[in-house]
C-alpha cells in the first residue's frame, strides 16, 4: 500500500526526471523501509524545486525570445494592454459604484427611497412635504426608521466666508443609514425644537480642514450668521447624500406654519426585519389614502412609491457602465483575436525551429508549455500596462463628466479589480496558448514537404475565422458609435431657447437670520444688480431665482381664473421662475405679446406674471393670454396668494436641459417673489472672463458676508449639460475607429496570406490562360466571405444590444436602418479595398517566377 | 566529457547532504540504496537521506559531471544503477573537506575545541 502511494507521489515529479529515476527511486524506497510520510514529503519538496527551476528556465527563455522579436512583442503587449485596460476600468466602475453604491451604509439592501407620486397626472418620483413626512413616520409600522434629508448649503464664517454644501437631516436619518458620528454625538430630539441652540455635525474632511490642530467636537462655528456648536464628526469618507456633503444640521419643522403642499424633502427608510418593499409600499399607500381624505387640497390623488436605495443610487451609472461594458467586451475580443493572429503567424514562422527542437528530443507537451509561458509573460506585461491604461480611462471618465467625480473616486483599482485582471490575464494567456500550441504541436509532427501546404491552408482558415470575429466586433462598435454621434449631434442642434454668448452667471444665498423678510431680500437683489451694471465691461445685468439647466427645479400648481377649477390633485403645473427686469433681453427671449417684467413691478404694486409660449398654447388655446389672471393654491392657513395678471408672453426655453422639451413656464417679478437664494446674469461687451475678477468686489459692496457661488459663463453651463453625451459619443467613436483599422488590417493580412498560400495554384491558372479578373474574384471572394460572416454576426450583436443603447440615445432609434445601412456599406467598402490591394498584387505576378518557388 | 581544468570553488560550500553523497562514493561506486545506507551508517543514523533529496542530488551531480552512471547490474537492471565519482567530483569533495578542516582548526585556535593530540 505504501509502495502504491509512493508511486503516486512520483507522478508529481517532471516527466523527464520520473522516466530517468522513477523505477530506481521506487526500488530504493521499498528496500530502505523509510517512513512514507518523511520520504513522501521529501519527494514533494524535490518536485516543487524541480518545477520551479524548470519554470525559471522557461521564463528566461521566453523573455529572451520575446526580446529578440521586439516589434512583435511590443505590438502584442500594446494591443493586449489596450484590451485589458478598458475591461479593467469598467470592472472597477462596476465594483466600486454599482455593487456597493453606498459603502458606509449598513445593510443597504434594507434601505429604501420613498417618493410621492400622482399616477393620474403621470407624476412620479416627487419629494415630500414636512407634514406628510411626519404623519407617515408616525403611522408606517413596516419601517424601523424613516428619515428625511435635504441638500442645502450654508455660509461658514471665518476670515474668508465659505459657502459649503451640506444637508438638513431629521434625527433618525442616521438610523436609516446605519452610520453614526465617529466622534461626538448624533442629533437628539432636543436639538430639533425650533428654539434649540444651533448644532452641526461635520464631515471628517471638513472638520480636518477647519480644525487641523484639535478635535472639532465642542468647537463653535458661525453658520449663516449664527454661532453653532459642533456636536459630532462623521466617519472618514461619509459624504451622503450628494457625495459632497460637508455638514449636517437638524431639519427643523414647525407644524404650526408648515405648508403641506410645499414639497422638497427626500425621504428614506429602513425596512423592519421580514418586511418587503411591496409590504411597506402598500402600508404607506393606506396612510396616503387617509391623508388624502383629511387634506384634499394638498393631498388629492397622491400616492407613495418605494424603491430600493441601491437601484435609485445607481440609476445613471448603470446605463453608462452597461454601454461602456459592451464597448470594452468588443475591444477585448478584437484585440485578443488580433494578438492571436499575430501569434499564429509567428508560430508559422518558427516551423523550422520547432522541427529542430522536436528532433533534439523536446516533447510536444514541453513545446506547448514553453509557448504557454511565453504567452503568460506577454499577458502579464500587458496586464501591468493595463493598470495604467485603466487608471487613465477612469480619470478621463471623471473629467468628461460621464460619471460623477464622487463615484469615480470610489472606482479605484483595488484588490478585487486586480483579482479580476489576474483572472482575465490568465484566461486570455491560456486561450491563446491553447490555440497556438495546437498549431505548433501539429506542425512539429509534419514532414517538411507536408508542412508548407497543409499548414499554410490550416493557417489561412484559422486566420479567416479570426478576421470574422474582428469584423464582427468592429461592426458592433461602429454601430454604437454611429448612433451615439448622431445622438450627440441632434442634442447639440437643439436650440435651448436662450442666448449664451458673453453671459456670466453666479449664485448668492441669503441666510434667513438677516433676510427673513421679503423687503430685505428685494433690497439686496436691487442693490446687487445696480452694482453689477456699474462694473466696467458690463452691458447689462439681471436677476432670476435660478439659472437654466441647473439642478434646481421649481414648479407650482395653478389654475386659470374664470375657468372651472380643476379637481384637487389634477391641477396643472408650470415652471415657477421668479425673474427681474433685463432677464428677458439678456437671455434673448422674444416678446411675443405684451411686455416683460420691468421697474413698475414692485412688492407693493399690482401682482403680474409673464408666461411662456407653450404655457399660452396649452392652457389658453385660441385665446389671448394678456389680461387673464392665474390662481395659485396653498394649503397653508391664512389669506390666499395674490392672483397675478398675465402681462406678457415670451418665447419658450428649455429650462431643464436640451434633452427635455420646453415646458410651460411662469415668470413672476423677482421683486414680488424673492427667495433666499438667487442667480445673477451679467452680459459683458467683451470676453466674460475679464469681468469675472471684479464680481466679488461688487457683491462685497452690498453685503461683505456673502460669498459668490457657482460662478461660470452660460456657455460653460450649457455645454456641461450635454457634456456626458458628447463624451460617450467621442469615446465610443474612438474605439470604433481603432476597431475599423484593426479589422481592415486583419482583412488585408488574411487576403495576403490566402494569396501567398495559393501562389502556385494562381500561377498555374494564369499560365494556362485564366482571366485575371476571374482570379481576382476568386481571391477576393474568399476574404470577403470571412468579412461577410463577421458583418452578419456584428449586425446581430448590434440588434441584441439595441435595448441597452436606447437608454442613452437622443431622438434616434437604436435600430435606425440608415445607420445600419451606412455602417454595413462602409465596412464592406473598407474590407473590399483591403482585399483588392493584395489580390491585385498576387494575380499580376509573373507565373514563371511563382512556379519556380519551392 | 568536458575538457579543460574546472574549478571546484563555485561548488563550495556543499550542503551536508551533498557532501555525504560524495563521501559515500569516495571509496567506490554504489547504487542509490547503498549510498543511503552508507550515509546512515557513517553518521550513526543522525543523517538520513530521503529518496527525493538523494536523487535530486544524483541528477544534479550527473548533469554537472561530478559523478557518472555505470552500466546497471543484475536482474534488477534499471532499478540498481551504480554511480561513480569522476576526478572532478573527487576534487570537489576534497575541496569541501579541506574547507571543513580549516574551520575546525580555527575552532581549535579559538579554544572552542580541544587541541589535537
Amino acid at each position: 500500500m505504501t509502495g502504491k502511494i509512493y508511486e503516486l507521489l512520483l507522478w508529481t515529479l517532471p516527466r523527464g526526471f520520473r522516466d530517468e529515476f522513477g523505477a530506481e527511486m521506487l526500488h530504493t524506497f521499498a528496500t530502505s523501509g523509510e517512513s512514507l510520510i518523511v520520504d513522501g514529503l521529501d519527494v514533494l519538496r524535490l518536485a516543487v524545486r524541480l518545477r520551479v527551476d524548470q519554470m525559471r528556465v522557461d521564463v528566461r527563455q521566453a523573455m529572451r525570445g520575446l526580446w529578440r522579436q521586439k516589434t512583435f512583442t511590443l505590438a502584442a503587449v500594446g494591443t493586449l494592454a489596450l484590451a485589458f485596460g478598458p475591461a479593467t476600468a469598467v470592472f472597477s466602475l462596476f465594483n466600486g459604484v454599482l455593487l456597493d453604491p453606498l459603502p458606509q451604509a449598513r445593510g443597504l439592501d434594507r434601505i429604501v427611497y420613498t417618493w410621492t407620486a400622482n399616477p393620474e397626472r403621470n407624476r412620479h418620483g416627487y419629494p415630500w412635504s414636512e407634514l406628510n413626512f411626519l404623519d407617515h413616520r408616525e403611522r408606517t409600522t413596516g419601517l424601523q426608521s424613516f428619515g428625511a434629508i435635504v441638500d442645502t448649503s450654508a455660509t461658514i464664517g471665518g476670515d474668508v466666508p465659505q459657502q459649503v454644501t451640506g444637508a438638513w437631516v431629521s434625527e433618525d436619518m442616521f438610523d436609516v443609514l446605519g452610520v453614526y458620528p465617529a466622534r461626538g454625538r448624533r442629533f437628539e430630539a432636543a436639538d430639533l425644537h425650533t428654539g434649540a441652540a444651533p448644532t452641526i455635525i461635520l464631515s471628517h474632511a471638513f472638520a480636518a480642514t477647519r480644525f487641523p490642530n484639535g478635535d472639532a467636537v465642542g468647537q463653535t462655528l458661525v453658520v449663516d450668521g449664527r454661532r453653532t456648536t459642533v456636536i459630532g464628526v462623521m466617519p472618514r469618507g461619509f459624504d451622503f447624500p450628494a457625495g459632497n456633503a460637508n455638514f449636517w444640521q437638524p431639519l427643523l419643522v414647525d407644524r404650526a406654519v408648515s405648508n403641506r403642499a410645499q414639497t422638497y424633502l427626500h425621504t428614506m427608510g429602513r425596512l423592519r426585519d421580514g418586511v418587503s418593499v411591496a409590504d411597506v409600499e402598500q402600508q404607506m399607500n393606506v396612510v396616503a389614502a387617509d391623508l388624502e381624505k383629511l387634506y384634499p387640497d394638498s393631498n388629492a390623488g397622491y400616492r407613495i412609491e418605494v424603491q430600493p436605495a441601491a437601484a435609485y443610487l445607481t440609476r445613471n451609472a448603470r446605463r453608462i457602465v452597461t454601454v461602456l461594458g459592451l464597448a470594452a467586451v468588443a475591444i477585448l475580443l478584437l484585440a485578443c483575436t488580433n494578438v492571436a493572429s499575430l501569434l499564429v503567424v509567428r508560430t508559422a514562422g518558427r516551423q523550422q525551429e520547432l522541427a529542430v527542437r522536436t528532433a533534439l528530443g523536446a516533447s510536444a507537451s514541453r513545446l506547448s508549455r514553453q509557448m504557454l509561458i511565453e504567452h503568460l509573460v506577454l499577458a502579464i506585461a500587458a496586464a501591468l500596462l493595463a493598470i495604467v491604461v485603466a487608471a487613465g480611462l477612469l480619470q478621463l471618465l471623471g473629467v468628461s463628466r460621464l460619471v460623477p467625480q464622487a463615484q469615480i473616486a470610489r472606482a479605484a483599482i483595488d484588490g478585487v479589480t486586480v483579482l479580476f485582471l489576474s483572472g482575465l490575464t490568465l484566461a486570455i494567456a491560456v486561450s491563446l496558448g491553447w490555440l497556438v500550441s495546437r498549431r505548433a504541436a501539429a506542425m512539429s509532427t509534419l514532414m517538411p514537404s507536408q508542412r508548407s501546404q497543409s499548414a499554410s491552408r490550416d493557417l489561412v482558415r484559422l486566420r479567416q475565422a479570426l478576421v470574422s470575429v474582428e469584423v464582427g466586433a468592429a461592426v458592433v462598435l461602429l454601430l454604437a458609435a454611429g448612433l451615439l454621434l448622431q445622438s450627440a449631434a441632434r442634442l447639440l442642434a437643439v436650440d435651448p431657447g436662450f442666448r449664451t454668448d458673453n453671459i456670466i452667471t453666479f449664485q448668492v444665498t441669503l441666510p434667513m437670520s438677516s433676510y427673513q423678510e421679503p423687503p430685505a431680500r428685494v433690497r439686496f437683489i436691487d442693490a446687487l444688480v445696480a452694482e453689477l451694471k456699474r462694473l466696467p465691461g458690463v452691458q447689462d445685468a439681471a436677476s432670476a431665482a435660478y439659472p437654466p439647466m441647473g439642478s434646481m427645479r421649481a414648479t407650482r400648481r395653478f389654475a386659470i381664473d374664470g375657468e372651472p377649477l380643476p379637481r384637487p390633485g389634477t391641477e396643472p403645473l408650470a415652471i415657477d421662475l421668479p425673474a427681474g427686469p433685463g432677464y428677458a433681453s439678456i437671455m434673448g427671449l422674444r416678446i411675443i405679446d405684451g411686455r416683460w417684467i420691468d421697474e413698475r413691478d414692485r412688492l407693493d404694486s399690482a401682482p403680474v406674471v409673464v408666461v411662456s409660449e407653450s404655457f399660452a398654447r396649452q392652457h389658453l388655446p385660441g385665446q389671448r393670454a394678456i389680461g387673464r389672471r392665474l390662481r395659485f393654491f396653498t394649503s397653508r392657513p391664512g389669506p390666499q396668494p395674490p392672483m397675478p395678471e398675465v402681462v406678457g408672453v415670451v418665447s419658450d426655453v428649455r429650462q431643464f436641459g436640451v434633452a427635455e422639451a420646453a415646458a410651460p413656464q411662469m415668470y413672476i417679478p423677482h421683486a414680488q417673489r424673492a427667495w433666499t437664494f438667487g442667480s445673477y446674469f451679467v452680459k459683458t461687451s467683451g470676453d466674460p472672463r475679464s469681468v469675472m475678477a471684479s464680481l466679488p468686489a461688487a457683491l462685497k459692496a452690498v453685503d461683505p458676508d456673502r460669498p459668490l457661488e457657482r460662478l461660470r459663463t452660460l456657455d460653460d453651463l450649457v455645454s456641461a449639460n450635454t457634456a456626458d453625451r458628447r463624451a460617450l459619443g467621442a469615446l465610443i467613436a474612438l474605439a470604433a475607429a481603432i476597431a475599423l483599422v484593426i479589422a481592415a488590417i486583419g482583412v488585408y493580412g488574411v487576403t495576403a496570406a490566402t494569396t501567398a498560400a495559393r501562389r502556385r495554384e494562381l500561377a498555374i491558372r494564369a499560365a494556362i490562360g485564366a482571366d485575371q479578373r476571374k482570379l481576382m474574384r476568386l481571391v477576393i471572394g474568399q476574404a470577403m466571405t470571412a468579412a461577410g460572416i463577421g458583418l452578419a454576426v456584428g449586425v446581430a450583436g448590434g440588434m441584441a444590444a439595441s435595448s441597452v443603447l436606447q437608454s442613452v440615445l437622443f431622438e434616434i432609434q437604436a435600430r435606425d436602418p440608415a445607420t445600419y445601412g451606412l455602417v454595413g456599406a462602409g465596412l464592406i467598402a473598407v474590407c473590399w479595398l483591403a482585399t483588392y490591394l493584395p489580390a491585385r498584387k498576387a494575380v499580376t505576378i509573373d507565373p514563371a517566377v511563382a512556379l519556380k518557388e519551392p | 566529457m568536458t575538457t579543460g581544468k574546472r574549478d571546484p570553488a563555485p561548488w563550495l560550500p556543499l550542503t551536508p547532504a551533498a557532501f555525504h553523497v560524495l563521501l559515500a562514493l569516495a571509496d567506490g561506486p554504489k547504487h542509490g540504496y547503498l549510498i543511503m545506507k552508507d550515509v546512515e551508517g557513517r553518521t550513526s543514523g543522525e543523517v538520513r537521506l530521503g529518496t527525493g533529496t538523494l536523487y535530486g542530488l544524483i541528477k544534479r551531480f550527473l548533469d554537472e559531471e561530478l559523478i557518472v552512471e555505470l552500466p546497471s547490474e543484475g536482474e534488477d537492471g534499471e532499478r540498481r544503477r551504480p554511480y561513480k565519482l569522476t576526478p572532478f567530483g573527487r576534487q570537489v569533495a576534497r575541496a569541501e573537506a579541506v574547507r571543513l578542516e580549516q574551520l575546525v582548526s580555527a575552532a581549535r585556535g579559538a579554544r572552542l575545541l580541544p587541541e589535537r593530540g
